[in-house]
Formats: structure tokens, sequence, C-alpha cells
């Protein structure tokens, strides 16, 4: 558990300097296409002409660093425990039936991003056979790693509030059991 | 085998052929498409069932191409964005300022019919028959007659289509990218003022209000295909399989001639709505328009085609190949 | 046994399973279940790689966090209260009429309550509105401008019915005004009773005001301008308001560190975009079944079953089209939708134009209503409110909303009276 939290947040400090990276090349390199775009338009430079030609990959790379920046995020959220849920029984259960809905929805959970995490892996090795390029002969599913990347480290972060919520029943019986003495508690 | 007669007399097994296009719901190509896929269900009693997604709810050709590899669709339209995916040579023939007639478009393609339909099922795909999207046009804010018009035009174009991006470069024009949907607005506000599509194109995306002129001579003759994959083809019965692509065969000439048709009455209500018709440029003007397109189909020779292919539709429409 | 999976998963959708799992879960299990390789679900999912138009969506949250921090809430409540001091709910009507502005520039309605929540919903509770009454109003103005030029839904609306973009946007403009007026009425109307501003507060001088609040005020301005007069699309007008609100952030305010808070401002509006944008990913996905199985078609042939007369259809055509809102976005319901209503409708004598007005003011309802409704999400992670507290807000609101479509469906020429020429 303690060995998982680490992982954990090493990867969050790595997720989080790529969305910075990712989110900034995306801001640039909108801004540059289009400020060159009204310079030829308007002005008709020259250079921007040939650095339009030279730069026609960026359009294509921002919109793949939306993937990748969405799913970075998503798993991140994931680790907040902030996913967008109806939650009509968060307002009504506490205590102990609380944790132990907690525990039946991160399983639940657990098991759909596993799920998902297999079904995405497939999907790439479709697209590895079939040889699928994105701009500038990069093999698709290169591009696409971070779908079954994230969904990992979504699963392993369910995984860890699912220990959590254990933990917690855990400790909620323990906590009500007179026999046993407090100070093997850590 | 007689035990499978046997099965298939008590129950015939049902083959259902996913069909899926982007042309729109209520196009004549479409209501062609379901008298088609009607006569063949009619005729086969029912044995072969066509379920279709038009006006692209199954997606863009490519979402329509990878659903196609997983098996969730079995048979499509494509034209040059598929084809970019599936057979990049095909695209020989959406080459700029190519054909002069449709005479020559009919002659080509029949002619090429076989080299393609061998290529295309090297890639998993049965040719059923070729279903055009027409002659492409240039329609613009400024009237566009000579190849020296383009180089003041905000010229929009297809992101990531290589034959349009050599055809503007060998016009001198650095065109705008967009998506289809943002064209309206982009061409509203004159964020562009010259566009190219088929009129029925037009007319259907609605931008003929914001154009006033048209040049008569085809930018491009957009060719398209109806393919099935190999996958279900393979698994159809043998007098099942042929019975299809009969019935196509027999009535796409039918759907051709009537687009064909179609398109020329476009051009009548185009003008009907003010749009002025650039006649077709002769002499010294139109040798420049046939000088840009000898510039991008040996540009590309060699990247998307091959130089033979290249030659031997030269030599089936009588050209010279230098 | 695959209905038992499907009922399970929607129970604990319900309760507490994170929305995007239950809506690829049910994509998954549907797809199956029809004999289809579920692995087709990442076709849908990425389709946020190559949809040009998403990328306004990370740019302009971006943007949004970063006016919501620092002073701009407190500046723009000034400059209204100089300009609307009088009128108890000055702040609300401006907050809806840029909200408005804002949906029909940006297209998508998701993206207002991003953009302008930030700034919008700590400015209305800085004005004495209560909290609840505030996130209520910026979760519902994101439905409001749909109706606007250049707004995308219309053009596609036009594009996939065959209908005139120009009639659209022309028809829209009297209903997107009355949807507008509406819930601007409804918030006068409280700040009146709750004696919001009018006996509290001092008078602010308006040319201080306005030379203070000029940066940040002229934001709507400068996007609808570049976009008006052809300069930017609306999507490359969202890296322009990153650097400009940048600018103004960390030159003229100098209210932002670029060391220590821009890096944390990025992974929190990102972690936002994530949140959001994987649930657009799993409701394409459950397009995507939904489309496979004729699902969409099935419910009309249902409903034309039962309808006989043009009431009852219109009446049938809003509970169809609340329903559509609930489970697929705005562009897929276009596609797949209105191509099955097009005749349909023509069969009972509804114009369509008044059709295409109707059907987008339902979608853009349907945002708003529980349980699924892609505006209240989106609030609720925005504002990190409990999705339950959200749909509370967002109720006296969804009555307004729900008057205005009642008026724009069953008169006709509230919408037709300036086509008709
Ligand atoms: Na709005
Ligand atoms: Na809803």
């Amino acid at each position: 558990m303690h060995y998982l939290k680490k992982i954990d947040s090493a990867f969050a400090a790595v997720e989080k300097w790529l969305i910075v990276v990712f989110l900034s090349t995306m801001i640039t390199f909108t801004f540059i296409h289009v400020c060159l775009r009204i310079f030829l338009i308007n002005l008709n430079l020259d250079l921007a002409q040939i650095l339009l030609k030279h730069l026609d990959w960026s359009q294509p790379l921002v919109r793949l660093l939306v993937l990748w920046v969405a799913f970075i995020g998503a798993s991140l959220v994931t680790r907040d425990n902030k996913h967008i849920r109806i939650d009509l029984l968060g307002s009504v259960l506490d205590g102990a039936p609380k944790s132990i809905w907690s525990l039946v929805t991160s399983g639940a959970s657990l098991a759909i991003s596993l799920f998902l995490v297999k079904a995405s892996i497939g999907y790439l090795i479709s697209e590895i056979a079939y040889n699928d390029l994105l701009f500038l002969r990069i093999p698709a599913w290169i591009g696409h790693l971070v779908v079954p990347g994230a969904l990992m480290l979504i699963s392993l972060r369910f995984f860890i509030s699912l220990m959590t919520a254990l933990d917690k029943i855990g400790n909620d019986v323990f906590r009500h059991s007179p026999t046993q003495p407090t100070a093997t508690r850590k | 085998p007689g035990l499978d007669l046997e099965t298939s007399a008590k129950q015939p097994p049902r083959y259902v052929i996913k069909f899926a296009t982007v042309a729109p719901e209520g196009s004549t190509w479409m209501k062609q498409m379901r008298t088609i896929t009607q006569a063949i269900e009619d005729e086969t009693n029912g044995r072969v069932i066509f379920r279709i997604y038009a006006g692209g709810v199954a997606g863009d050709e490519l979402e329509i191409l990878k659903k196609i590899r997983m098996g969730q669709l079995q048979c499509a339209a494509f034209s040059g964005v598929g084809f970019g995916k599936i057979l990049p040579e095909v695209r020989v023939l959406d080459l700029p300022f190519l054909f002069r007639s449709y005479e020559e478009v009919d002659r080509a393609l029949r002619r090429l019919k076989p080299y393609f339909s061998q290529h295309f099922r090297e890639k998993g795909f049965i040719l059923l028959n070729w279903a055009e999207v027409g002659n492409v046009y240039v329609f613009s804010k400024r009237p566009i007659r000579v190849v020296g018009d383009f180089r003041k035009s905000k010229a929009w174009s297809w992101a990531g289509d290589p034959i349009a991006k050599e055809t503007f470069s060998a016009l001198g024009v650095t065109p705008i990218t967009l998506p289809v949907t943002d064209v309206t607005t982009a061409l509203s506000t004159g964020l562009v003022d010259t566009v190219y599509a088929p009129p029925l194109g037009l007319l259907a995306l609605q931008w003929h209000p914001y154009v006033k002129y048209m040049n008569a001579l085809p930018f491009a003759h957009s060719t398209g295909a109806l393919l099935l994959s190999s996958r279900t083809w393979e698994k159809l019965p043998q007098e099942l399989g042929k019975f299809i692509s009969s019935e196509f065969e027999k009535s796409m000439s039918t759907m051709t001639s009537q687009l064909r048709q179609q398109n020329e009455e476009a051009i009548d209500v185009l003008k009907n709505h003010g749009i002025t018709i650039i006649p077709e440029p002769t002499g010294q003007a139109l040798q420049k328009f046939d000088a840009i397109h000898r510039r991008v189909a040996s540009a590309l020779s060699g990247k998307i085609y091959s130089y033979s292919l290249l030659k031997q539709l030269y030599g089936i429409l009588g050209r010279n190949t230098r | 046994m695959i209905t038992a999976a499907l009922i399970l998963i929607v129970i604990l959708s319900l309760l507490g399973l994170p929305l995007f799992l239950g809506l690829f879960g049910v994509a998954a299990l549907g797809l199956y279940s029809n004999g289809v390789n579920y692995q087709t679900i990442f076709i849908e999912v990425l389709r946020l790689a190559d949809a040009p138009l998403l990328l306004a969506i990370p740019l302009f949250t971006f943007a949004g966090y970063l006016l919501a921090h620092g002073g701009t809430s407190r500046r723009v409540v000034r400059l209204s209260q100089a300009f609307f001091g009088w009128l108890p709910g000055g702040l609300a009507v401006v907050a809806l009429v840029t909200a408005a502005f804002f949906t029909a520039i940006t297209g998508a309605t998701g993206i207002t309550v991003i953009a302008l929540g930030g700034l919008l919903l700590p400015a209305l509770i800085e004005d004495h509105y209560t909290e609840e009454f505030s996130l209520g109003l910026v979760t519902i103005s994101g439905s409001l401008g749909l109706h606007f030029p250049p707004s995308l839904p219309v053009i596609l609306f036009g594009f996939v019915s065959g209908v005139s973009i120009r009639d659209l946007f022309v028809a829209g403009v009297v209903p997107g005004l009355l949807i507008l007026a509406l819930c601007s009425v409804f918030a006068i109307l409280v700040g009146k009773k709750w004696k919001i501003l009018v006996a509290s507060r001092p008078k602010v001088r308006i040319l201080p005001a306005l030379k203070e609040a000029a940066w940040e005020i002229a934001i709507p301005g400068f996007v609808l301008a570049g976009i008006y007069t052809g300069i930017v699309t609306a999507t490359e007008a969202s890296a322009f308001m990153v650097v400009y609100v940048l600018i103004v952030k960390v030159v003229v305010f100098k209210e932002l560190s670029l060391r220590t808070e821009l890096v944390p401002i990025m992974v929190e509006s990102m972690k936002m975009v994530g949140a959001i944008m994987v649930i657009l990913a799993a409701s394409l996905a459950l397009t995507n079944y939904l489309v496979d199985a004729f699902v969409p078609m099935k419910l009309l042939h249902l409903i034309q079953g039962l309808v006989k007369t043009q009431l009852g259809f219109l009446i049938a055509l809003n509970l169809f089209l609340i329903l559509v809102g609930c489970m697929m976005d705005i562009f897929s319901a276009i596609l797949v939708v209105v191509p099955l209503i097009m005749p349909l409708a023509k069969q009972f004598g509804v114009h369509p134009v008044h059709l295409g007005v109707l059907f987008l003011a339902n979608l853009a309802i349907g945002y708003n209503t529980p349980p699924v409704g892609l505006n209240l999400f989106i609030a609720s992670g925005r504002f990190e409110q409990p999705i339950t507290r959200v749909y509370r807000a967002a109720l006296p609101f969804l009555l307004v909303l729900f008057i205005s479509l009642f008026l724009i469906t069953y008169f006709p020429s509230i919408s037709l009276i300036m086509v008709n020429h």
C-alpha cells in the first residue's frame, strides 16, 4: 500500500509536468499559426507563407494534444477522487455504511477501468496491424498511447481507493471492538 | 455440403450488411441506394439485408473505415478521404484539371477498374462499383478567370489532403484549412472567399449565398466507390455475392448519370441565385491550367501513385507523356 | 445476463459510480449484445484527437481559470454596480447577456459555464446573491444564446436538414431574446425580493470603475469582433484569449505570479477538462451504440404510433428531444435525429424553420435536466459542488426555461415573425 502510494505520486508528478508542457505547446502553436495566417492574408508576407508551410503538422499535433491533456487530466482527477458522478447516496450515508458503499463503487470502478485498459490495448494492437500513421508519419498507436496509459493509472488509483476503503472499514470495526488494545494501532 | 443445403432450406441464413455513407439521407443518391438495396433484399427473399447509416451518423469516412476493420460495418461509399487511407493510388483520378469531359472520366474508370479492383482486393475490399462525387468547381467572391487570379484569393482547403496541398502550392496560394462545418461562418465573415465543391454540395452546405462566381472549368473530378469488405464477401455464398455485385453494376451507371444531371441542374439553380458562371478558359489561359495539372501530377508521382500508373492513365486519355 | 449487468451499471451510476465509467460500460455492453466488437468504442474516444472544435475546451477553460484568479470579479462587479446599481439584479442580467454571447461564439454550451463561470459565480456571490441562486444562474447560462450567429449547432442543423441557415439565424433572434428576457426578468424579480444592491451599497462612480475593469470587460467584445470580422475562428479565438488574459493578469494587474501560481492553475484547469472530456468521449461511445442499434429511430416509431395531431406531435417531440438531450451531445443529436424528424414534421405541417428553432431550444434545455445533463455535470465539476446541489440550484431557472420552450413550441409565430416577409 505504502509503495503503491509512492508510485502513484511519482506518476502524478510526471503527469503534472506533461500537462504544463502540452498545454503550453497547444497555446503557443495555435497562437503562432493564427498570427502567421493574419500576417499572410493582410500583409502578404512571403516569410509567413514559408513558415506556415513548414508548420502544417502543428494543427494535427495540437489536436492530438487535446486527447493527451484530457486523459492525463482525467487520470489526475481520479487521484483526487473528483470524477463527476450522480451521487444520490453520498449525502444520505454516513460512517460505516458510507465506507462500505465507497468500497462497492471503487470495486466497480476498478473492474470497468481494467476492462477499458484491456479493450484499449486491443484497439491499439489493431492500429499497429494496419500500420496507421498520423502527421509526420508518426505511428498512430504511439500518438494514442495515452489512452491505455491513462486508463492504467486510473485503474491503479481506483485500486488505491479500494484499499483505502477496506482499511477504513477495518479501522471502523477495530475501533468499535473493545478487546483490542489501542497501543498496537499505527 | 448437403447438410448446408438442408439447413438453409429450413431457415435461410440472413446476411446483414451494414452500409455507411456521409451522403445525406433524402438526397437522390441515397434514394437510389435504398432502391437498389431494397431490390436486393426482395430478390433474395430477405437472405441479404442492408442496414443503412447515412448522413455521417456512423462518423466521417475515416471512422467508417475503422469500423469496417473492426467488423462493425461491412460496406461503405468512400471518396478521396477514405481512399487516402485504403488505396492512395486511386487518387490519381482526383488530380486537378485532369479530365476534359465525362466521356474521358467514364473511359478512364472503365479501363482502370480491373487494375483497381485487384489492388482493392489486396487491401481487403471488393470494389462493387465506382460511385462518383462529381465535378468539383471553384466558387469565389471575386472572379477567378486565370491561374494568376488565385494568388489574390483567400482560399479554403481541406486539412490533410496532399492533392489539395500540392495544387494550391502550385497555384501560389497558402490555403486556409478549416473543418467543413466552419466554412459557412468563415465565408460569411470573410475569413475565406474562395472554396471548391461539387455544385450539389455547395447548395447542400449552403455556401452559395456567400459566393458570386463559378469558374466553369472543373477544378477536379472527385471519384468515389462502393466498397464491401472482403471478409463479408467471403462469407457470402458465391451466387449471392455475384448477384449483389451485378445489381450494383447495373444500377450504378443510372445513378451516375442522374447525379451528373443533378449537378448540371444545380448549376442552373446557382445561376438563378445570381452566381455568374465564368466560361471555361481557352487557348493560352487553358494551357496555364494544364501546366498546373502537370506540375501537381509530376510532384505527386512516386508519392501517392506510381509514375507507370500515371502514364497508363495518360495513355487511356490519349495525352502525351513527355 | 447482459440486461442484469446493464441494470446494475445504471443503478451504480446513479449511486456514485463515476459517470464516464457508467457510460462506457453501457456502451460496451450494448455493442456486445448487438454482436459488435466493443473495442469500437475507442474509435469514438479518439474523435477527441481529431475534432478541431474541441481545442476550444481546454483553452477557454484555462482562460476561465485565469480569470477566476485575482481581482477580476471584483472589478466587473464594481462596473456593473456603476451602470446597473439602480436595477435590482443588474449583475445577473449582465451575466446572462454575456453568457448568451459567449455561447453563440463558442457554439457548444458547456464551454460558457467553464470559461465565464469562474468569473461570474464569485461576482454574483459578492453581489449578495445566495450561493444557490448564483450557481443555478451560471449553470443554465450555458443554454442561452444558442440561436444567435455564428452558433455552430444552427449551421449544422441547416446543413443536415437543408433548411436555410440564414432563415434559421433570423428566426432565432426573437426566441433567443425571449429566453434571455424571461431569465433576466426572473433574476430581476429575485433581486428585487432580496433587495440586492439598491439599499445596501454606496453609489459607484462610472468612470473610475470603467477604467479599472476595461481590460477584462473588453474580452467578450474582442472575441466577438475577432470572429465577426473574419480575423479568427472561434477555436482560434480561444488561444488569443489565453494570451490576452495572461498579459492582463501578469503585466497590467501584476496579480498572477508566473513562477508560483501559473503551474497549479494549468494543472487544476486541465483536471477539469479531463473530467469533462472523458464524459464527452463516453457519450460519443454510447452514441455509437445507439446509432448502431437504431435506438432513436425505434423510439420515434413508438411515438409516431401514438400521435395523430400536430399538437400531439409537438408534445411528443418535446419529450423525445429532452430524452435525447439526456443521452447525446448536441452535435451527435443533430446528425442522428434531424433526418428522422424532418419528414414527420412535414407530415404534421410543422414549418421547418420553426422546427429548427424549437429543436435547438429543446436540446439546450436537455443539457440542464437531471439526471443526465452536461451543463449540470460541468457546473458540478467546475465549482466542486455535489451534483444534487446543482440539480436543486438549477431547478427554478429550469422552470423559466420550460416556460420559454412552451411559448416557442406552441406559438410558432415567435419564430416565424421575422422570416415570413
Ligand atoms: Na450561453
Ligand atoms: Na438532460
